[in-house]
């Protein structure tokens, strides 16, 4: 199988527990985060995840149940094989 | 005006009629604000905090109202996660106030200190943790909000004592702050096209109805549309009353104990329109082979449940009855003569049928149920064989009459919840049917039936087993009956009659219509009926799980099963 690395770019409320509810849906499908970079957008309500994740099988689900999170405002995906990287 | 006041004033706003809850320590300053803010909801005092869930969520079901639900802090908060979970699967709407210790000392453990935030993160919609007293005029407008609209859940709002009893220092009227709530967009019209043509060229169509039907109160619709397109409908479990299932086009339920003609449906048909189920893994059975050859169109507004279980030909996010209105101007009314016949073969040859020779049976009494309430009650079940039968036999005909725990398949959920459907609607019979087990799991909420004088009919099913248990141990496990013998079973009408309630046994097939009858013309108080039925009868039609539909069992097996592939 090749090695696919996922890199997820989340919109998310600058609200307490939202890091949890993210993890929380990676954690519940057995998904290893490999990184993750959360910073606040100065001056507004909002902040950015970025998360690494690898060889998930059901991308699309994850993605789907992020965006399904109240505090979650968008989800983008970038995929690379890593043979490329 | 302090916080708990605030509160009240806040559910009064959301039109809320009812409270069910148990009172504590940190909730102490919301119950006193009960009685000073002088409102009219009622407060209705359960048993256990697990009954609260589940009579809120009979109440949702059964009114099409968002259930209040009020617990303290800790063991009171940690013991409405059952009813949390069962509401969330099944996408009700409950909103759920829980105390929490004063703010100074979450996190220190203290006593009935629990993170009950991050506890029920997995089984809500959304949860919140009140740090302001200022927010929670806003937070309640929100979750109701949020209860109520897209997908239905329940909302957990955790509440420090100390926010409760704090004063708001404005009056500003709330204005909701949920910009990352995005909800489903209007039907593409494309896609709807799509389905049409599709059901034009199609010859043997069927259409599979789910909760989502109920949900968006398109139940008429629904069957305006099925009507035009001479189209059967088979309903979920969850989808009972989307469609009259006495109709001449209703198919009744499908899937692992569903009817067989609707599953011999399932697995002819060319053209599968599902409308507001999420395929279920009891409805999809072996993935690999579920109609793999028919056109399927799925419907929900839940986006990740689109295509989430099988590869579908067109994904529609959308609201059902914004769908199917859409839907019903499109297509161009045909007749399926033909698939119809060839379906009424199937219902000559499989009906549903049972057997009283060899004892008396779980069947023959809903049967009886059915007739004697002309099958216009509200039928709340617990979970098991008696919910399986209860769903082919009990036809049911309007939305809002039928009520049971599918998702996550709650024993306990029954009872308590016909309590939640007759706060709902006091003026309409309404049946428990549950089983043995199922029923000792809540039955302490009988002193909450009997103060409140809810007329609800209790059915015990008694086989004095875990009866979808033994069948699975006997289907698949040898036989070996591990942990399913409910040796221990008190006289439940002596149980009955402690509490106040009226008991009747009913204990052969000749006792059944005098009891039922006795039991009916009870209506000032809840009465258990026990029936004694048959030990060791199992449910068929049965797919086995993982199983696909021409593995269908039709009459119990005669040769030793395979261990089923599929998990429950």
């Amino acid at each position: 199988m090749q090695d696919i690395r996922y890199t997820l770019t989340l919109s998310v409320r600058d609200a307490p527990g939202v890091l949890v509810r993210v993890a929380q849906i990676f954690a519940r499908r057995s998904a290893n985060i490999n990184a993750i970079h959360v910073s606040h957008l100065p001056n507004s309500p909002w902040s950015q995840m970025k998360i690494t994740v690898h060889n998930i099988a059901r991308i699309d689900q994850i993605v789907l149940q992020l965006e399904k999170l109240v505090d979650v405002y968008a989800v983008t995906v970038s995929t690379f094989p890593t043979s490329r990287i | 005006m302090d916080g708990a006041t605030a509160i009240i004033k806040a559910l009064e706003k959301q039109g809320v009629e009812y409270i069910f809850g148990y009172s504590g320590g940190a909730v102490l300053p919301i119950f006193d604000a009960l009685i000073t803010s002088g409102t009219k909801i009622k407060f209705i005092l359960v048993r256990h905090e697990q009954g609260a869930a589940h009579i809120a969520d009979g109440y949702a079901r059964a009114s099409g109202k968002p259930g209040v639900v009020l617990v303290t802090s800790g063991p009171g908060a940690g013991n409405v996660v059952t009813g949390l979970m069962t509401a969330h699967m099944d996408s009700v709407p409950l909103v759920v106030i829980s105390g929490q210790q004063i703010r100074s000392m979450i996190g220190f453990d203290a006593f009935q200190e629990a993170d009950i935030f991050d506890i029920t993160m997995p089984v809500v919609k959304h949860n919140y943790l009140v740090k302001d007293t200022n927010d929670l005029p806003r937070i309640i407008d929100e979750a109701f909000h949020l209860a109520t609209t897209g997908r239905p859940g329940p909302v957990l709002i955790d509440v420090p004592k100390d926010v409760s009893s704090g004063l708001l220092t404005t009056n500003a009227t709330p204005k909701m702050d949920l910009p990352a709530y995005t909800q489903f967009r209007r039907p593409d019209q494309t896609k709807i096209h799509r389905i049409a043509e599709a059901w034009a060229k199609a010859e043997r169509p069927v259409i599979l109805a789910g909760h989502g039907v109920l949900i968006a109160g398109a139940a008429p619709a629904l069957a305006r549309l099925a009507t035009a397109m001479d189209t059967p409908v088979t309903t979920t479990l969850l989808g009972k009353g989307a469609f009259p299932e006495t109709d001449p086009l209703a198919l009744g339920m499908l899937g692992m104990h569903g009817t067989a003609y609707a599953n011999k449906a399932i697995e002819e048909c060319d053209f599968l329109l599902n409308i507001g189920s999420r395929f279920d893994d009891r409805i999809i059975g072996d993935a690999e082979q579920f109609c793999q050859d028919a056109f399927i169109a799925q419907i929900d507004i839940d986006a990740a449940k689109l295509e989430k279980m099988i590869p579908v030909d067109v994904a529609l996010h959308a609201d059902a009855a914004e769908a199917i209105t859409y839907l019903e101007k499109t297509v161009t009314p045909c007749t399926f003569t033909a698939w119809n016949t060839h379906l009424g073969t199937y219902r000559t040859k499989y009906p549903l049928h049972y057997d009283n020779s060899g004892g008396l049976t779980m069947q023959s009494v809903i049967d009886s149920v059915f007739n004697l309430t002309e099958g216009r009650a509200i039928v709340t079940t617990d979970v098991g064989q008696h919910q399986m039968w209860a769903a082919q036999f009990y036809k049911t005909g309007l939305p809002g009459h039928w009520i049971t725990s599918g998702g996550a398949g709650t024993m306990g959920y029954g009872f308590p919840a016909a309590l939640g459907a007759q706060f709902a609607k006091p003026d309409q019979p309404v049946v428990a049917i549950v089983g043995d087990g199922g029923f000792q799991m809540t039955l302490f909420e009988l002193a909450t039936a009997v103060i409140n004088k809810l007329p609800v009919k209790i059915i015990i099913m008694n086989n004095h087993y875990l009866g979808m248990i033994r069948q699975w141990q006997e289907l698949f496990f040898d036989n070996h009956e591990s942990g399913s013998d409910l040796e221990g079973n008190p006289d439940f009408v002596k149980l009955a009659e402690a509490y106040g309630a009226a008991g009747i046994n009913i204990t052969d097939a000749n006792g059944v219509e005098a009891g039922l009858k006795e039991a009916f013309a009870i209506t000032d108080r809840p009465v258990i009926i026990n029936v004694e039925v048959v030990k060791t009868h199992n449910v068929f039609p049965m797919i086995p799980p993982g199983a696909p539909y021409s593995e269908m069992i039709i009459e119990p097996p005669t040769t030793a099963l395979a261990k089923p592939k599929g998990s429950t």
